[in-house]
């Protein structure tokens, strides 16, 4: 028997329940799990930060590699208070310009190439669908169709939004807008289904230890 | 009758939270205690599931995965999927070493550490490697923490032989790390795969990898949880990934097809229960608010 093991599912167990009975009320134990779960991962977070960035970094910088200095200091400039008026107090900006700058340099080409340019590639082409005896592969076909009237009324639904002058643009935007929200509703069914499985799993957890006994 | 329906939607709207969830809990437990307590050893329910040519095509690529080379995992998801994608990950854990295939585990989020050392014990746990031991530093490694998402990955892509030169121990890899002697490059690795619930700026973990394999022999798989599903079709509709496992049909496709002990299908059962319930409550609830309401 390991008795840090029991603990450590014993105090799992009852964490667990705590946090459910926040389904009935919010009480007291549930809030002294939510305070322990942000404390516990502030904490962890913390110690991981410390030791992958900040002491590699410090260990760095004192076996000469003083490179490491330039990072570091732009860490700095951002703890400047932004209600300081002293005249150097806009240097704050200049590390949070260099990160967008530098992830909008790299992720432009990869979001345009994944998102735009091969998606429209893959929903047109092959727009109509053939088999081996050649015969149209009608699921395939109505699939590239359904593809390019829901990407081109999904763009006509973001310049209808904006500019309605036009009835073609606005009838054609309405059909998007039936698109937008299907897509909308899908993203939040998947992340629905994925706390499902969260709760099952938890629940299984609830059994298993029930089974098994303290 | 419009005062009967608005009787019935006032009625419903007072029905608290923890109703709506009671039956879900229900089901649970009834399946669990029905289905899942028997020792039969025998499959009592099968999924009805077919894999699909994508799902295939994973397959494929694991089984043509050459014998005694080395794999890189990135394991780039925490607590809130382990349930959905730590089994997944076992299984491929437990094919790849049957297969003599070396694993290195690398991880792009703290969470990760943990997950990647319980998915190994899980391994470990179910026996599935077809061998009886399972030995660090020959057989599978932690590159540990790497730190500061996509665009630090740009850069140790580029220059991997600093990311293994020293395992999550601080050990030096020359010395304890055999399996890692042969790596000097990403291209090095006969796969990437990433077991993933999260994007950094909405680009996937190993789509970093596969920008600079693009060109290269190096097979690029995903494993995401089904929240994550929508971020990752277009990177594999635009071949970023070779392969895609996303959302718990394929997640359950995949188990069943390489460790069918862990008998997946049960509770693939039962979520589909849950979210014919779920579907039907959101039907009915739907109809009722729609015919209590007035007319302009």
């Amino acid at each position: 028997m390991n008795i840090f093991n029991d603990l450590g599912t014993t105090t799992a167990l009852f964490l667990t329940l705590m946090v459910f009975s926040g389904f009935f009320k919010l009480n007291p134990l549930y809030r002294f799990a939510e305070s322990l779960f942000i404390g516990v991962s502030a904490g962890y977070f913390a110690v991981i930060w410390y030791f992958s960035i900040i002491k590699p970094a410090f260990q760095s910088a004192l076996h000469g590699d003083l490179l490491i200095l330039i990072p570091l200091l732009a860490g700095l400039l951002l703890f400047i208070p932004s209600t300081s008026e002293a005249s150097y107090s806009k240097l704050r900006f200049l590390p949070a310009a260099f990160i967008v700058i530098v992830t909008t340099a790299i992720n432009i080409p990869i979001y345009f190439s994944a998102f735009i340019q091969e998606m429209i590639r893959t929903s047109i082409i092959p727009l109509v669908s053939f088999d081996e005896s050649g015969s149209i592969q009608t699921d395939m076909t109505i699939n590239a169709v359904l593809s390019i009237v829901s990407v081109t009324s999904a763009m006509m639904f973001l310049v209808a939004r904006h500019k309605n002058s036009n009835r073609f643009v606005n009838t054609t935007g309405e059909i998007g807008r039936f698109f937008v929200l299907v897509a909308i509703g899908s993203a939040f069914a998947y992340t629905l289904l994925s706390r499902l499985i969260l709760f099952m799993g938890k629940i299984e957890f609830i059994i298993n230890v029930a089974k098994i006994g303290f | 009758m419009k005062d009967f329906i608005r009787n019935i939607s006032s009625g419903v709207a007072k029905i608290p939270q923890w109703a709506l969830v009671f039956p879900i809990f229900i089901l649970m437990l009834f399946h669990y205690f029905t289905v899942f307590d028997q020792k039969s050893g025998e499959n009592e329910t099968e999924l009805n599931a077919v894999p699909t040519e994508n799902e295939m095509k994973v397959f494929q690529i694991i089984d043509e995965l050459p014998q005694g080379s080395t794999v890189l995992i990135l394991v780039n998801y925490g607590p809130e999927s382990k349930y959905e994608l730590e089994s997944a990950m076992s299984a491929l854990i437990g094919v790849l070493a049957e297969k003599n295939i070396g694993i290195a585990f690398a991880t792009m989020i703290p969470n990760g550490i943990e997950s990647a050392f319980t998915a190994v014990e899980k391994s470990i746990e179910n026996g599935n490697f077809g061998k009886e031991r399972f030995v660090y530093g020959h057989e599978y490694t932690y590159l540990g923490f790497i730190v500061g998402g996509n665009i630090a990955t740009y850069l140790i892509a580029n220059n991997f032989d600093k990311v293994k030169e020293r395992d999550i121990f601080n050990s030096d890899s020359d010395i304890h790390q055999p399996l890692m002697s042969e790596i000097g490059n990403i291209s090095d690795f006969s796969a990437v795969f990433e077991f993933s619930s999260q994007t950094f700026d909405g680009i996937p973990g190993i789509v970093s990898f596969a920008v600079m394999l693009k060109e290269q022999n190096v097979k690029k798989v995903a494993f995401c949880s089904s929240d994550m599903l929508s971020a990752y079709i277009p990177f594999r509709s635009s071949l970023y990934l070779d392969g895609l496992i996303g959302g718990f049909r394929s997640i359950a496709i995949f188990i069943n097809e390489f460790q069918p002990s862990l008998k997946i299908e049960k509770q693939y059962r039962i979520l589909s229960i849950i979210i014919f319930y779920i579907i039907v409550l959101t039907i009915v609830s739907n109809l009722i608010g729609l015919a209590a309401k007035d007319k302009k």
